[in-house]
């Protein structure tokens, strides 16, 4: 139990200081902040227009303001920096230090994205929940089961989207660059994560490929079942979907860790 | 404590074609060049010893130093460190250990310095008596309040390096790696993490591997050298010894009472005629500084003598070039 309660300090700390980090520069919060409000503006007001002209007719204004909103506070958990970091140490040779502290290479980039997250949370997706409460609006979820399986999935959401990037990050360990596969997915993924649109309004060929992969887990699948677009019925699906996702992703790390880190060049001396 | 056999280590590196053709063909074929950093080394180390790794850049030293701390994967061979192989059991070894690389950071950058101390003590769940009876230490030795809090990133590379330095010994390893620590330190800095040095291996009787590009660190730190070079060890020995063996060339300064526009020598030759100060060149083969001297003082009056040591780099360099 000790041990325990002893990782789990170790955990919360260093997730804290890289929480700290990001307070240092007070200038790119403010900018940030400020561009997360002006996006989500132009995204209520586009949708808002394009409701208004009866473009779609299976979703209300406030239906997509809701998806919209909910899209921006998620992806500041699910959007994990782990492949630009491994770069970043890589490129720099500052890896060295990941692999001669006590703690596994993995749990440090995941407390380091965790940090991010939490901090992301705090400064940008609080202050823009509760400006979007209070002048767009919101709808509540139908069900408190609703609302705990959002959450679940989100999570979820969360471990897959670091998995997906900490495995490109390793493919730099052969490359020393993974920023264009990191791109690459990133684009792919804004498609099949359903970021800025709901499944329902893709055309089905879409719909169907996104299904299959497991980024709907990260926007899609998670707001949907908050919406309760999918009903409470298709809620343990989901869940072992994503159960298996993340089983899926961490056999693969596991196949490719030893592999890659064997090839550990450092730069710099 | 730390035994190394026959480790070698081999980078694959990328031959790039130069020119704009060659960037073009490098999208489709590349060639790789293999480079043997570290070939077939084996050497032991002993509990509370400390170690001086020497030679040229690029002789491998560095890489030596990430095998044993566990960084690197080596080739072939293996390294026992306590008992374990460090790059395969890289968590508990790093309990155990600690490194400092004198150009790069572990503290964190953008935080106070005493924010880095601070994660160290949960990172390796450092017992609180333990940690302020080391803390408390550091304090006294190193004078770290004068900049405790402030921000890593403003600390000047003397005054980052012996944070550098404590924060690495907080957790009582058993061994600690320094990786060129006095780079870029004037005299006064680099004389403090040295007397710092060798009070906590004595203090402490931790285990010390330095590489050092300057022989200073290392004949004042060092009770045993290995020389490497091309990733090869070609001297392993006291560091007396290679003075002994290698530093058959001497120099004696004679400053004599009168001026004497000629003088015999029994052996050597004048290497520097500054009037009354002479610079006396001789092999020790050939004699003694002794009896040069008494030879000398029968013929001359002579105000004062100094004798001195060839200079290690010399040394090293000797070796260097002749081999042993």
């Amino acid at each position: 139990m000790a041990g325990v309660i002893g990782t789990f300090r170790t955990y919360t700390t260093f997730t804290l200081y890289f929480l700290k980090t990001r307070f240092v520069y007070r200038a790119s919060f403010w900018i940030n902040l400020g561009f997360s409000f002006l996006f989500l503006l132009m995204q209520v007001y586009l949708w808002k227009a394009l409701l208004g002209a009866g473009t779609f007719t299976d979703t209300t204004a406030s239906e997509m303001i809701t998806y919209v909103v909910l899209a921006g506070v998620i992806r500041n958990f699910v959007g994990s920096g782990a492949a630009y970091a491994i770069e970043d140490r890589l490129l720099s040779g500052d890896i060295v230090f990941d692999f001669i502290r006590p703690l596994s290479f993995r749990v440090q980039m995941l407390l380091n994205d965790l940090g991010s997250a939490f901090s992301s949370f705090l400064l940008q997706s609080a202050p823009l929940l509760a400006g979007a409460l209070l002048f767009v609006g919101v709808n509540p979820p139908p069900s408190l089961l609703h609302f705990l399986g959002f959450v679940l999935l989100t999570l979820g959401g969360l471990i897959i989207s670091f998995y997906t990037s900490y495995i490109i990050g390793l493919v730099a360990f052969y490359t020393m660059k993974a920023e264009y596969i990191d791109w690459l997915v990133s684009t792919i993924r804004s498609f099949l994560s359903g970021r800025y649109l709901p499944f329902w309004l893709y055309p089905g060929w879409l719909r169907a490929i996104a299904e299959l992969a497991p980024f709907k887990l990260m926007f899609y699948t998670p707001i949907s079942v908050y919406m309760g677009r999918t009903p409470l019925s298709e809620l343990p699906e989901a869940l072992l979907t994503m159960v298996v996702w993340i089983l899926i992703l961490v056999t693969v790390e596991f196949m490719l860790w030893k592999k890659t880190t064997n090839r550990l060049v450092v730069q710099g001396g | 404590m730390i035994e190394v056999v026959n480790l070698s280590k081999t980078f694959r590196v990328l031959e790039g074609k130069t020119g704009f053709v060659g960037a073009v063909k490098n999208l489709f074929s590349r060639d790789y060049r293999y480079v043997d950093a570290v070939r077939d080394i084996s050497f032991t180390v002993k509990q509370g010893e400390m170690l001086g790794l020497i030679g040229p850049n690029g002789a491998g030293k560095s890489t030596t130093i990430k095998m044993l701390s566990g960084i690197l994967m080596p080739t072939s061979g293996k390294a026992l460190v306590n008992g374990i192989e460090p790059y395969k059991n890289r968590q508990e070894n790093a309990m155990k250990v600690s490194v400092v690389f004198g150009q790069r950071t572990k503290l964190w950058w953008d935080l106070p310095c005493y924010e880095s101390f601070e994660l160290h003590r949960v990172m390796y769940r450092i017992p609180e008596k333990i940690y302020k009876q080391n803390l408390d230490e550091f304090m006294e030795f190193l004078e770290l309040e004068e900049f405790w809090s402030r921000p890593v990133r403003q600390l000047s590379l003397g005054q980052r390096m012996r944070a550098e330095i404590s924060v690495s010994l907080l957790h009582n390893p058993e061994v600690i790696y320094l990786d060129e620590p006095t780079i870029g330190m004037d005299a006064v800095a680099k004389e403090r993490i040295r007397q710092f040095l060798i009070n906590t291996n004595k203090s402490r009787n931790v285990t010390l591997i330095i590489t050092s590009h300057d022989m200073a660190d290392i004949e004042k730190l060092c009770s045993r050298v290995i020389i490497i070079d091309h990733g090869q060890i070609v001297y392993e020995g006291d560091f007396d010894e290679i003075r002994h063996r290698y530093g058959r060339e001497r120099t004696m300064v004679v400053e004599f009472g009168e001026e004497y526009p000629e003088i015999e020598l029994p052996y050597g030759t004048v290497i520097k005629d500054e009037g009354l100060k002479k610079s006396i060149r001789f092999l020790r083969d050939q004699g003694t500084a002794i009896d040069l001297i008494t030879t000398l003082g029968k013929k001359y009056v002579i105000k004062d003598v100094s004798i001195q040591e060839a200079e290690i780099e010399s040394i090293i360099r000797e070796i260097y070039e002749h081999g042993m």
